[in-house]
């Protein structure tokens, strides 16, 4: 239950009571905080970062900078947000809950099933943090505790795609992944192959993407085979291991065989 | 701290927890219809209010998160008592049900349209996509928003009513507005929660974490010595008197085998102690201050683990008839516990606990072994289903009040009078010292039909002397609520080349769970609501149910029938295909029809001799025929995508209308003093319409203005008895005894008018609007009511009036579906789901239909998502919305049809049969059909998840 509430009224104030109180936790939208508060324990200490934090989403150059406190349909809703962030965004299917959750919340909860972490990597996308600008991947390896400002995309990958799916419309998902490729100058491939649901965070397939870049995954089968291989999941109440592991593979080699269509 | 905020226009200010949920904030500021429908884990959607004029949920924020911001909740929609557009809308399009989230509804159209001048179907799905609603199947949501957004372009816009029924009759038939649809809409207070006082008690229950376990020893001081503690109840201060839960007519077919609290604990979330505290936060810490020692028992799961050799007994205690008792009863009971709780049955059943046998009854006409010697094709299958949620939105909930020596319970509930009597008996009153006020439901579907808290609260509050409020939590709805039987069903048909049935046998395992509620009836109802939709002369079934560890089972809509015609229509289309004849001929050339004598009833009475019953109407000839046509049928649907693999396929469904010889419905019609009438119901309202029902008989009988009649049900003390809203009874029953009612003060008004008009009264007659008419001249209701009530009348015109019958009006219906399974994922979308249904005169049409589209949608629920977890020891690993799998606006088919089929029933009030119940049948076996004709794989066995089906088809 939560005892204290600060309100911080911005950044450096919201870092420096989270170092006075080191057991707060920052409350955005709430809606992973305050989810179910009469049967899991919601922290006791809060720090409320809504007004500390900036929302406006804008373009810099060829970067695209989203602020940590927008909203996820304030991301759906941007004409300046790549359209797979926008789906990836909109894969929640809720509008009330994406109305409420922030951007900066969705990274901070690092949830295995995130549906924004896989396509923030997948567009290469960097965190402002008090301790300087940093990958989604590095973040959430120090264990996600530093204060989350904005989010950076820098140029958009040559082709990206989103994917999800989940028994129903708003069932917890047993896919979340995201894939890009990217040209580089000397005409060289550069993949990214990222996917939730089947550990306990975010992953990226880098045997996978080594294969694509070598070109030595060119079919769909061996492209199944190779995302087979690489996860490990749990059977718990979404499904069997034989089961997460094959739909894993099926839609996350269709969405590799989209980005080569659209790429080619 | 001090929250600021603006609620609806106006600056309020307010000290209060930070921590504590906005909605109990909101709650506190005297806003009640913002509610709690998942203990906020953001699924439901009850809690929805406009926040800086943004949609967003009340409980998954903390009070102090809405200090310096602005908030609407639906108050700031309605002007005076002047609805909004939307809502206007959404009472003409017939959405608002139950009503429990009809305001949060209002608000997320309300943004929509706000947003969106002319929004798609995607943009309303997007609108509503948190908004759970078991009770409209969301299809008549769209029509709101497309009355809605006419209205806001021109006021004067009125839609066209849902069809017109009922020849000439000026209400019945015809659309009219749901009579407490308006205070619904706008979150007026109508539920138990809005009832509840400042003074009231918190109870709240330790429940088992085991499945199967003794009690060794309890130990309560800590909770007793908490501050605030006002009582701890076990074992040892509850009464321990036998009862059962069912909510059924006495004596009940279900064994009574619980008592309020017990020593020994029969499945994960069994009452452990309750703990009565003056809030709810010390009642929590109370239970959790509760020392409790177990031994455990062995689990037993289904079927297989009941009936193994030397399995452990669920119910080992003694065995004990009232009536009826078998002859080797002390045999029986030779070894049985003393200690423990006895099963009491009140006429034979076929029970067996000393072999986990709840129920067991067996028959059949003809000579099945010859029926299946003379067939040319014999198909032999097993099907099952698994175990269902009701999930209401309303949570279970009730507020009992002492008031001198009486007890006031205000109950979410189906059967007002069926609970009186069941918590008399637990408290050892006679039932004229208890009061049962049902308040507006806000969804039951069966498992409101049992009485699952509202004793042990009684008792908590006859002891304690104070008010107590009890409302289960939405984990306790999954563990301890009453939930729908998994099934096994083995269905053998045999048939001639042609295309004839020659022999059909069906045998029914059901798992019944911890306790015997409904044991008999649900899958003995199974078996009369499926075998005799088809003609065959030799037919047998048997049906034994089984006491396990899962959590209770009890009633759900459609009661046995949606799982055991699932299971045989399944076999039908089977055998068609093994016949190779057409699945549509098939059913054509065998199923019922209207005169024909269904002799299979006789060995079906529900626990009593049953009858051959007579089909004296049948719309299924009507719904096949248009149904197919609808959905083109003989086409064969191209897909454009390899993977993608599309199917159609057809069911029947049959149900009943009550229980003749069993059911008993009374009203009470009264004359007011201007002429306008009051109806005392006892029939109980779900939020279906039945006391919109009522109000019409009532006023079409009378030919009066349906505003001048009021309609007050399901309150004890007021109305006269009903034996409540189960097994489609409600315009069948409820409805008819309140045209018999009506009918009845005709006649003493025409006599009482004849007295004024001094001429006899089969010479005047009742004429629109309120009048009685006749040569000798006219007098309006209005004098005659000012007549009768003076000092020198003849006393108030009232007429009480009962319902029975020894008639079956069977409703039929026939269901058609498109799917496009994707063979690579498994997932399987409903391209077109068409529903076709008669229930006689469709007395109020628009709510019809949201009947249909509701029992529909949560057919389609159960068949394709809904999913109770359970681990081996039998506790349950999913118990939220979310991850249980209710269906959202999100997976409505893509084009939805419910369409109703008039036939004039002989015996139902204006011709009417039931609607709601018959529409769960029908689902799980189209689709099975449907995706079989898709892909080729059989789906014998619910769900038909992504990952069943990439099993079936060899993909995993
Ligand atoms: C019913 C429901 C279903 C959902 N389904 C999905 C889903 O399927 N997929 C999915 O991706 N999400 C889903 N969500 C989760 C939701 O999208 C995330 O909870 C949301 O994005 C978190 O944002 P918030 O602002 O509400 O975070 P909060 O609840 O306020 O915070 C979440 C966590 O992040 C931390 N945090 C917040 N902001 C920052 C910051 N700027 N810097 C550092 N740390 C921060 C907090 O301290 C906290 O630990 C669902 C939520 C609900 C309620
Ligand atoms: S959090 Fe919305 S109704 Fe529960």
């Amino acid at each position: 239950m939560i005892q204290n509430y600060y309100r911080a009224s911005d950044a450096a104030d919201a870092i420096a009571l989270k170092k006075a109180h080191s057991q707060a936790v920052f409350l955005a939208g709430g809606t992973q905080i305050n989810r179910g508060a009469p049967y899991g324990k919601t922290p006791e200490i809060v720090i409320d970062i809504h007004d500390a934090l900036s929302k406006t989403i804008v373009k810099e150059g060829v970067e695209i900078i989203i602020g940590a406190m927008a909203t996820l349909q304030e991301v759906v809703d941007s004409e300046l947000i790549p359209s797979a962030l926008k789906e990836a965004a909109a894969f929640i299917p809720t509008r009330s809950i994406r109305n409420q959750a922030s951007i900066g919340g969705n990274i901070g909860a690092a949830c295995p099933d995130s549906y924004i972490i896989p396509t923030l990597i997948a567009l290469s996308a960097t965190l402002g943090t008090a301790y300087g600008r940093m990958q989604v991947e590095e973040y959430l390896e120090q264990g996600n505790k530093e204060l989350i400002y904005d989010i950076c995309l820098p140029e958009q990958p040559d082709s990206i795609v989103a994917v999800k799916e989940s028994r129903s419309h708003i069932a917890p998902p047993v896919v979340s992944a995201a894939v890009s490729l990217r040209r580089n100058d000397n005409k060289s491939l550069r993949a990214c192959v990222t996917l939730g649901c089947v550990a306990s965070r975010t992953l990226r397939l880098r045997e996978v993407e080594q294969g694509l870049e070598s070109g030595t995954l060119k079919f769909r089968e061996d492209m199944e085979k190779a995302i087979g291989a690489s996860i490990k999941p749990k059977s718990d109440i979404l499904g069997s291991v034989g089961y997460k592991t094959y739909i894993n593979s099926v839609v996350v080699a269709d969405a590799i065989v989209r980005c080569l269509e659209e790429l080619s | 701290m001090i929250i600021n905020l603006i609620l609806d226009g106006r600056e309020r200010t307010i000290e209060a927890r930070c921590g504590l949920s906005a909605q109990n904030l909101l709650k506190q500021l005297g806003v009640n219809s913002v509610r709690n429908s998942d203990d906020g884990f953001g699924f439901a959607g009850s809690d929805t209010i406009l926040l800086d004029g943004k949609i967003v949920g009340a409980n998954l924020m903390i009070a102090a998160q809405l200090d310096g911001r602005e908030v609407k909740t639906v108050n700031s929609l309605r002007k005076g008592r002047a609805l909004s557009t939307v809502q206007e809308a959404m009472i003409e399009a017939c959405c608002v049900q139950s009503g429990y989230n009809a305001p949060a509804a209002a608000l997320m159209i309300h943004d929509l349209i706000e947003r969106i001048d002319s929004p798609s179907r995607a943009d309303v799905q997007d609108a509503l996509s948190g908004l759970f609603n078991r009770a409209t199947g969301y299809e008549q949501f769209f029509e709101a928003v497309r009355i809605a957004v006419a209205k806001k372009k021109n006021q004067a816009y009125s839609p066209a009513k849902t069809g017109s029924f009922g020849g000439t009759s000026r209400y019945v038939g015809k659309s009219y507005r749901k009579i407490d649809a308006t205070k619904l809409v706008a979150g007026e207070r109508a539920f138990v929660e809005d009832r509840v006082e400042e003074d009231a008690c918190i109870l709240k229950v330790l429940r088992s974490p085991h499945a199967h376990a003794n009690i060794k020893s309890i130990d309560t001081s800590a909770a007793e010595a908490l501050p605030g503690v006002v009582a701890v109840f076990t074992h040892k201060n509850v009464p321990h008197k036998p009862y059962g839960q069912a909510g059924q007519g006495f004596p009940e077919p279900s064994p009574y085998d619980r008592v309020l609290l017990d020593t020994k604990i029969r499945h994960h979330g069994d009452r452990v102690a309750a703990v009565l505290a003056e809030d709810e936060e010390t009642a929590i810490r109370g239970c959790e201050l509760i020392k409790v020692e177990y031994e455990l028992l062995p689990v037993i799961m289904d079927w297989d683990d009941a009936k193994a050799e030397g399995a452990a007994l669920v119910h080992d205690g003694p065995i004990i008839y009232v009536n009826g008792a078998p002859e080797n009863l002390k045999e029986l009971n030779r070894e049985a516990n003393p200690k423990e709780t006895p099963v009491v049955y009140q006429f034979p059943i076929g029970g067996n606990p000393r072999k986990n046998i709840s129920s067991y009854v067996e028959g059949g006409i003809g000579d099945v072994e010859k029926g299946f010697e003379e067939a040319d094709v014999i198909l032999d299958k097993t099907y099952q289903t698994t175990q269902i949620q009701c999930t209401p939105l309303e949570l279970h909930t009730t507020y009992v009040k002492p008031e001198g020596d009486r007890l006031t319970i205000h109950a979410s509930t189906q059967v007002p009078y069926h609970l009186r009597r069941i918590v008399a008996g637990q408290l050892g009153v006679s039932e004229n010292k208890i009061r049962v006020i049902k308040e507006r439901v806000g969804g039951g579907y069966g498992s409101k039909q049992d009485i699952l808290l509202d004793e042990l609260a009684a008792w908590a509050a006859h002891t304690s002397a104070r008010p107590v409020f009890h409302q289960y939590t939405r984990r306790e709805e999954f563990i301890s609520s009453s939930t729908r039987k998994p099934m096994r069903v083995r269905v053998k048909l045999g048939a001639t080349r042609e295309g004839k049935f020659t022999a059909m046998q069906m045998d029914v395992e059901s798992n019944q769970g911890a306790y015997g509620a409904h044991t008999l009836t649900v899958p003995m109802n199974g078996v009369s609501k499926s075998l005799p939709l088809f003609l065959c002369d030799n037919a047998c079934f048997t049906v034994t149910s089984y006491y396990s560890n899962i959590p209770p089972t009890g009633a759900y809509q459609g009661y046995g029938a949606p799982k055991v015609n699932y299971a045989l229509q399944v076999a039908v289309k089977e055998l068609a295909e093994k016949l190779n004849i057409e699945h549509y001929e098939f059913v054509e050339k065998n199923r019922v029809r209207k005169g024909e004598v269904l002799e299979i009833l006789r060995c079906l009475g529900e626990g009593r001799e049953g009858k051959p019953e007579s089909v004296d109407s049948c719309g299924l000839d009507e719904a096949l025929a248009r149904g197919s046509k609808l959905i083109n049928w003989n086409k064969k649907e191209k897909s454009t995508h390899p993977d993608i693999k599309i199917g159609k396929g057809l069911c029947i469904i049959q149900q009943g209308s009550g229980l003749p010889g069993i059911d008993q419905a009374n009203c009470t019609v009264k004359m007011l003093g201007d002429g306008s009438f009051v109806v005392q119901s006892g029939g109980a309202d779900l939020g279906s319409g039945l006391d919109t029902v009522s109000a019409k008989m009532v006023a079409e009988v009378l030919k009066t203005d349906i505003d001048s009649v009021a309609v007050q049900s399901g309150d004890t003390d007021a109305a006269p008895f009903d034996t409540g809203a189960y097994a489609s009874s409600g315009t069948y029953f409820s409805g008819g005894a309140a045209r018999n009612a009506a009918q009845l003060l005709s006649r003493m008004i025409l006599k009482e008018a004849a007295v004024i008009l001094k001429t006899s009264p089969n010479k005047l007659q009742l004429e629109f609007p309120g009048k009685v008419v006749g040569e000798a001249g006219e007098v309006s209701y209005a004098q005659l009511a000012w007549q009768t009530q003076g000092g020198e009348g003849s006393g108030q015109l009232v007429a009480t009036a009962s319902f029975t019958t020894k008639k079956s009006s069977f409703p039929y219906g026939a269901h058609f579906a498109q799917v496009a399974v994707n063979t690579l994922t498994g997932r399987v979308r409903i391209q077109k789901y068409y529903a076709l249904q008669d229930c006689g005169t469709p007395i109020n049409p628009g709510y019809a239909k949201g009947q249909i589209y509701g029992g529909v949608l949560k057919s389609i629920g159960h068949a394709m998502y809904e999913e109770l977890l359970l681990d081996e020891d039998g506790c349950c690993l999913n118990t939220d919305l979310r991850s249980y799998g209710v269906p959202m606006i999100g997976d409505v088919p893509d084009d939805f049809k419910a369409e109703l089929v008039e036939v004039n029933d002989p015996y139902g009030p204006f011709g009417a049969k039931s609607i709601a119940e018959i529409s769960v049948n029908g689902a799980a076996p189209t689709l099975a059909n449907a995706i079989h004709d898709a892909c080729g794989i059989w789906l014998r066995k619910w769900p038909f998840s992504p990952e069943n089906v990439l099993r079936a088809l060899g993909k995993i």
